[in-house]
């Protein structure tokens, strides 16, 4: 039974949500309204957990004197100070402003600028054309590359219909295939979960 | 060492210099690129300017403060223009980091003389991601109780005569990710649902508006340069547009030259032997 109830349980919230969205049968609905909430209670309750799992994570590097520990201590005392003002002070008030202004959109928006440096290092040292497929996917995305700036129309006219071709044929089809491929893998994937046969969401793993 | 391998093995600091000098100095010298707008755009701005004063759109905030570089132009344009119409404001956030910049962006307009709950509302952030967005786009108040000021959402004006989606007359949404749950949970509610995506994730986009799912896509910072042109209101992300064209055509130089050593280099190798870089 510890086995079988989690797998009747899983097949029949799946059931209940599928028949919801293609059917219109009374009562279904309303219960797969109800446990849309209760999923959207289980994931702040996760939410809280992955915060906790986080702090016990790093309360054990910095009492264990683990390699790095110190940025544990800078991690930790962030998650505190924030909480703290974000639930006592409010998130309207001057602390939680300032921390969210000066602290945690600068470093965002460097992170993602570093990726900006990573890739013109990349461009020079490592994109080659040492093999006509690797030629024709550099020519390509130079062309898509200088389509889309601004400065293409001061190029040459054909360069953002060019880009724009490439990207609204030879890309649109590349992508629909991927997408409909992947919606077929996960339709098979939630089939095996739903019958039983894939078990790893409960830890067991696969029959 | 020769010429070519010292160019080959060139210090990545002077790349960096370089690319941090091309792009600053049309930032402070502008040049005056002139900005074609793209079908993606127009079709954006075909959808947006369709809406009359007095109709709701939802505006779901779905990207961190690491994406905002590249989307929240795009979110500032299309608010200026919305609320320049009377057009009003529903705020969703599909992430936690919504909500504040949710709040740092209506901020400006509710300075201006914009009544929150009346012309604008910021309902914050439900956690469960696709599931919390299935449950809101079906029913606002039930998933959303409470704005984030507090106030009961049921008793909001702006929320008079809204349940869900279908009573609104758009939903845009901004990303740093996929635009596959709004796909999936709102385009089936059979309202226009615009998106606005960081310029990576376009390609991935593109088939869903061909497929009518959906409306219009605005792409990254040229999208808000060019929405912002189709409004008569430069900011922003048109003042940005230089140093764009000015680093891609610098990403271009950078491919080509690599390769010209590259392949120069080669050829002096003698044959059999192996390319040796640091």
């Amino acid at each position: 039974m510890k086995r079988e109830l989690p797998l009747v349980i899983t097949a029949l919230a799946g059931l209940v949500m599928i028949v919801e969205y293609f059917f219109e049968i009374p009562g279904t609905s309303i219960v797969a309204k109800e446990m849309q909430n209760w999923a959207i209670i289980v994931a702040a309750f996760a939410l809280a957990v992955a915060a906790i799992n986080l702090a016990l994570i790093h309360a054990r590097n910095i009492s264990q004197k683990r390699p790095g520990w110190i940025h544990s201590v800078f991690l930790l005392a962030s998650l505190i100070i924030t909480t703290i003002s974000g639930i006592f002070l409010g998130m309207d008030s001057g602390t939680y402003s300032f921390i969210f202004d000066n602290i945690i959109t600068p470093c965002g928006a460097a992170f993602y600028a570093m990726a900006c440096f990573h890739l013109f290092s990349a461009a020079y040292r490592a994109f080659r054309a040492k093999t006509p497929q690797a030629a024709a996917l550099l020519i390509t995305g130079v062309l898509v590359i200088l389509g889309r700036a601004p400065i293409a129309d001061m190029i040459s006219s054909y360069l953002p219909s060019i880009a724009d071709w490439i990207m609204q044929v030879p890309n649109l089809a590349g992508m629909r295939a991927i997408t409909i491929s992947a919606a077929v893998g996960m339709i098979g994937v939630s089939l095996r979960i739903l019958v039983g046969i894939d078990r790893t969401h409960l830890g067991i793993g696969q029959e | 060492m020769d010429v070519l391998s010292k160019l080959r093995d060139i210090d990545t600091r002077i790349l960096y210099v370089i690319l941090i000098l091309v792009l600053l100095i049309p930032m402070v010298r502008p040049i005056g690129i002139p900005i074609s707008i793209g079908p993606w755009t127009k079709t954006s701005f075909a959808v947006l300017s369709s809406l009359k004063s007095g109709d709701k759109v939802i505006f779901d905030f779905g990207y961190n403060v690491d994406g905002a570089p590249d989307v929240e132009p795009i979110a500032q344009a299309v608010m200026a223009d919305l609320f320049k119409r009377d057009i009003k404001i529903i705020c969703v956030c599909y992430n936690a980091q919504g909500v504040m910049i949710a709040e740092k962006l209506l901020q400006p307009y509710e300075e201006q003389g914009k009544v929150y709950g009346v012309d604008f509302c910021n309902l914050g952030y439900v956690a469960g991601q696709e599931t919390a967005l299935a449950a809101y786009a079906r029913d606002l108040k039930k998933t959303f109780p409470l704005d984030v000021r507090g106030n009961h959402s049921a008793t909001l004006p702006i929320l008079e005569g809204v349940t869900g989606a279908p009573d609104v007359q758009a939903w845009v949404f901004f990303t740093d990710g996929g635009a596959e749950p709004w796909v999936r949970q709102v385009s089936p509610l059979n309202i226009p649902v615009i998106g606005g995506l960081i310029t990576v994730s376009a390609p991935n986009a593109q088939p869903f508006v061909q497929s009518g799912q959906l409306a219009g896509l605005l792409i990254g910072l040229r999208g808000a340069a060019e929405y912002e042109i189709l409004t008569n209101n430069p900011g922003a992300a048109v003042a940005a547009m230089d140093a764009q064209s000015l680093g891609h055509l610098l990403l271009i130089l950078f491919i080509v030259f690599g390769n010209i050593v590259f392949f120069a280099k080669r050829s002096k190798r003698p044959i059999g032997t192996k390319e040796v870089s640091k």
